[in-house]
């Protein structure tokens, strides 16, 4: 198996070459069907993966060297071990269904290659990254992510608001990315090495606990998390990504693109345990996104946005799992958190489609006549990232994580600030539900949804139901498959003693039932037209994106407009053309001395003095025999006389 | 026995004398002479030498100096006296037709200084 | 007394080469010159090289300067055009340094064999003859060829009919 396993990601950059070279001769609704089976060919190698023991053992398969310089060899190599497998697992399966979803979904769009194309490299850029087993071959994938998410955001940018989304993605998470970036160099320099295993050896072998240079590599990969996951304070771009279409806000923004910040924590684990202030600032960075996404979100009116902060709001539970040493359980939240939230998408996407494009919450209402299955799913879906006890699979992982929080250090704070991000996760999703599917509008529906689309569908809601099962809570009865499988990875998460968690555990059950009760009370209100204290406020976003426009954006504009006054126009354009003009008068001013002076002068003195040498010798030539003896006597003489005394 | 530098330098003042002979006498005869003591001057070096290393090759050398000194004088005097013949000169200076930008006259009888 | 017979022979070879400088008449200048070729043949006889000083008379006063007084004579050379030759005006000079010679040739004849010549080498003419024919071979019949061109040159040039 293991030299099989460039298939994984390989498979899916050949759908996007086929796309890209082949294109011209495939017919337009040929192309999805290319894509999905490239995707296929990926989900399908993780499963023999998975058959052929790659659970029991890793795997590893190095293609080739890929830079030669001095001693340093990175290779194109790709290592399986559990928590990649878990990555692999994910993305490929929720990508397989979401290919098949936009089948259906994108059936009428005119640019169906450019879609495809970027669909499958994003993909590949996507496990790329999760397999790869050096820090620079998983920097090409998380750009490859980077560069394929600015497309699929804007892709419909004619639209210049879409356009401008796709933009800001783009440069937020570059701000990540350089952070990432300069980590990498630190840890090269250091270590002559980008290995991942071998950096992590040498890491914990070579540095202290707490040592400057841990804390701040530690610090620039978090910084590269924080922008691709949209954490605090890199979070700005997620909202307003919703410009892409549903499918795509799916994939990116629920199963892959935004979970690619926790698995690079994930699997650069050792390093933040060598910097505990740092690990704790994750803990906290995460524990503040969660009360901010979900604060947020209470304040929504668009249908997508909603789910937008939520995302925010879940990968801060994720955050928050790896900040308290939970590895293992913040993948397990990552893994149900991709179910239930592509489902919610996906749910969210038919609806809007089958409205007429319309995408704000109170109209849907009044709308109605949604198709049923979107109903049902996104019910599903709501149910599980509120975490409702017992029957979905997002509260086996929500409170294992809260169960894990109260054990780390500052453990209660952090507890209460997750609690209260539940309890407002349960209002704002509900509220979303019961303003779209219980509004004014009819409540049957008319339409239904293509099986292309109905598939992903229920698998999506079946997953999100039973995921959870594979990891029931502490001190249950029953399987606790998980933590264990990931033990030798990952290492066990500390839990509070058993009493504690029973304690939490119950707090936690009731959680989102007083959030459904909130949000009951909520939409109560604002259908009466009284709406939330702060709403303004919490509807954008806290006003990140109102600070960051006069603080970073005006001065940067206000910066290069006086640039481009000043340095361009004046000086570059006005030494440009001085220099000109010097040339060309030194040119002018050559032509003139060179040929008409220098030359015509310097050729008469030539001339002049070749005739004067003439006339002396040919005085030579007189012959006279005489003279011819006298100076061929005198010149022997001299000869004589050189050698005798000179030389 | 006499010492090696006293025969050259008698050998080298006959030389002398002979190529003064050739620079300052103007008739053709003259030269001729004057190239005749310069080769005796290098004759009485030859021997000298031969004497002093004490084989025969001064001797040898000598020889052949007469053989070609005979030799080029007989052509000389020929060319001397044929030179008298057509241009009527015994004088060098009026040998004078392979200048630059001689004119040739032929027989040019007339034409002597 | 070797060495005085030397220096004299040599000092009548020197100013007789001085005499053909400044005479005026050809025909003088070619007796001092016979003179002086003369007295390098006893120089020659003197240091050891008895061949030699008997090729010297015989070829360069016998018969290279007899071809110059030939041709002197053809060419009826004289100082100033018009005036006859007669017996020559400066006859004194080269007479009495032959009569000098004359009188050292008598001194060395007259006493004991070359080999008393101080003790001086004499290199015997058997000595040359080896030399010629044996490693200088190839060099006496490049002047033969030489003498040969020579014949043939003057041959040519002194014609009849040649313009």
């Amino acid at each position: 198996m293991s030299q099989w396993l460039w298939l994984i990601p390989g498979s899916p950059l050949l759908g996007a070459l086929i796309i890209a070279l082949l294109g011209e001769r495939i017919q337009r609704r040929h192309f999805a069907i290319v894509a999905s089976c490239a995707t296929a060919g990926a989900f399908l190698a993780v499963l023999l993966a998975w058959l052929m023991g790659a659970a029991s053992h890793p795997l590893q398969q190095t293609l080739y060297t890929w830079v030669a310089v001095g001693d340093w060899r990175p290779t194109i190599g790709f290592t399986l071990d559990r928590l990649a497998l878990v990555m692999v697992s994910v993305v490929s399966g929720v990508g397989l269904l979401i290919h098949l979803y936009s089948m259906a979904f994108m059936a009428g769009e005119k640019d169906q290659r450019r879609y495809y194309f970027f669909l499958n490299l994003f993909l590949s850029g996507m496990l790329i990254l999760v397999l790869a087993d050096n820090l620079l071959l998983l920097y090409l994938g998380w750009e490859l992510v980077g560069l394929c998410s600015f497309a699929l955001i804007g892709f419909w940018y004619r639209d210049p608001v879409r356009a401008a989304a796709g933009r800001k993605a783009f440069t937020v998470t570059r701000v990540g990315d350089t952070a990432l970036a300069i980590g990498i160099f630190l840890l090269f320099s250091q270590f002559h090495e980008l290995s991942l295993s071998a950096l992590l050896t040498s890491a914990t072998a070579q540095w202290e606990q707490g040592s400057t240079l841990a804390t701040l590599t530690a610090l620039l990969i978090l910084g590269g998390a924080v922008g691709k996951s949209a954490q605090l304070p890199l979070q700005v771009w997620l909202p307003d990504a919703m410009a892409g279409p549903s499918p795509v806000s799916a994939l990116i923004h629920a199963a892959t693109m935004v979970t690619a910040g926790v698995y690079l924590i994930a699997r650069t684990h050792p390093l933040f345990e060598l910097a505990p202030q740092v690990q704790w600032l994750v803990a906290a960075i995460g524990t503040l996104t969660i009360v901010y996404g979900a604060s947020a979100a209470l304040a929504q009116t668009d249908f997508k946005r909603v789910l937008a902060y939520s995302t925010i709001s879940q990968i801060g539970y994720m955050f928050l799992a790896l900040g308290c040493g939970a590895y293992a359980l913040a993948l397990f939240h990552l893994t149900t958190h991709a179910f239930f939230k592509a489902l919610l998408f996906l749910s969210a996407g038919a609806v809007i489609r089958a409205g007429g494009d319309e995408h704000d919450i109170h109209r849907l209402g009044d709308l109605g006549r949604h198709p049923s299955l979107a109903r049902w799913s996104f019910l599903i879906g709501a149910a599980s990232l509120a975490a409702l006890p017992f029957i979905t699979a997002g509260f086996y992982s929500k409170d294992a994580i809260l169960a894990a929080t109260w054990a780390a250090p500052a453990g209660p704070l952090l507890w209460a600030f997750a609690a209260v991000g539940a309890l407002l996760t349960g209002g704002y999703i509900f509220r979303a539900y019961l303003l779209v599917f219980h509004g004014s509008g009819p409540r049957d529906s008319t339409a239904s949804l293509p099986r292309s689309m109905a598939l992903p569908l229920l698998i999506l809601a079946a997953l999100s139901i039973t995921a959870g099962f594979i990891e029931l809570p502490e001190g249950w009865p029953g399987p606790h498959l998980w933590s264990a499988w990931l033990e030798d990875e990952l290492g066990l998460a500390a839990m509070p003693p058993t009493g504690a968690v029973h304690r939490l555990q119950v707090i936690g059950a009731l959680l989102p039932l007083a959030g459904i009760a909130l949000a009951l009370v909520l939409v109560r209100r604002e259908r009466a037209g009284q709406p939330l204290p702060l709403t303004t406020f919490l509807r954008s976003g806290w006003g990140f994106d109102a600070l960051y426009r006069v603080a970073l954006v005006q001065p940067y504009q206000a910066l290069a407009r006086s640039l481009g006054r000043v340095v361009e126009a004046r000086i570059i354009e006005g030494g440009l053309s001085g220099l000109a003009r010097g040339f060309w008068t030194v040119a002018r001013g050559c032509r003139y001395w060179v040929e008409h002076g220098t030359l015509e002068r310097g050729l008469g003195i030539l001339i002049s003095g070749l005739r004067f040498g003439h006339v002396m010798l040919n005085a030579t030539q007189n012959g006279m025999l005489s003279r011819y003896a006298l100076a061929m006597a005198a010149g022997a003489l001299t000869l004589l006389g050189y050698w005798i005394w000179g030389g | 026995m006499i010492p090696l530098t006293h025969s050259l330098v008698i050998a080298a003042l006959l030389f002398t004398l002979g190529l003064a002979v050739v620079l300052l006498r103007r008739e053709l005869l003259f030269v001729l002479m004057g190239l005749e003591l310069m080769f005796n001057g290098v004759a009485l070096t030859a021997v000298a030498a031969g004497q002093h290393w004490g084989n025969a090759d001064g001797q040898v050398l000598t020889i052949f100096l007469m053989a070609v000194t005979a030799a080029e004088l007989v052509v000389a005097l020929i060319l001397v006296w044929l030179a008298f013949q057509h241009f009527g000169a015994v004088r060098v200076d009026e040998l004078s037709r392979l200048r630059e930008d001689a004119k040739l006259k032929g027989n040019a009888r007339g034409d002597t200084s | 007394m070797y060495e005085v017979i030397f220096y004299l022979t040599a000092a009548i070879a020197v100013i007789a080469a001085g005499a053909i400088v400044v005479l005026r008449h050809p025909v003088h200048a070619a007796l001092y010159l016979i003179v002086a070729l003369l007295a390098l043949a006893l120089l020659f006889f003197l240091l050891g090289a008895p061949l030699v000083a008997a090729l010297q008379v015989m070829l360069y006063a016998g018969a290279i300067m007899v071809l110059f007084l030939f041709l002197m004579m053809v060419m009826n050379l004289r100082p100033q055009p018009g005036r006859p030759l007669s017996l020559p005006v400066g006859w004194q000079g080269p007479a009495l340094l032959s009569l000098l010679l004359w009188l050292e040739i008598f001194l060395l004849l007259g006493r004991a064999s070359p080999d008393d010549a101080g003790s001086a080498m004499v290199i015997e003419p058997r000595a040359v003859g080896m030399a010629l024919f044996g490693p200088y071979l190839v060099v006496v019949e490049a002047a033969a060829i030489l003498l040969l061109a020579a014949l043939v040159g003057a041959l040519y040039l002194s014609r009849r009919g040649r313009a």
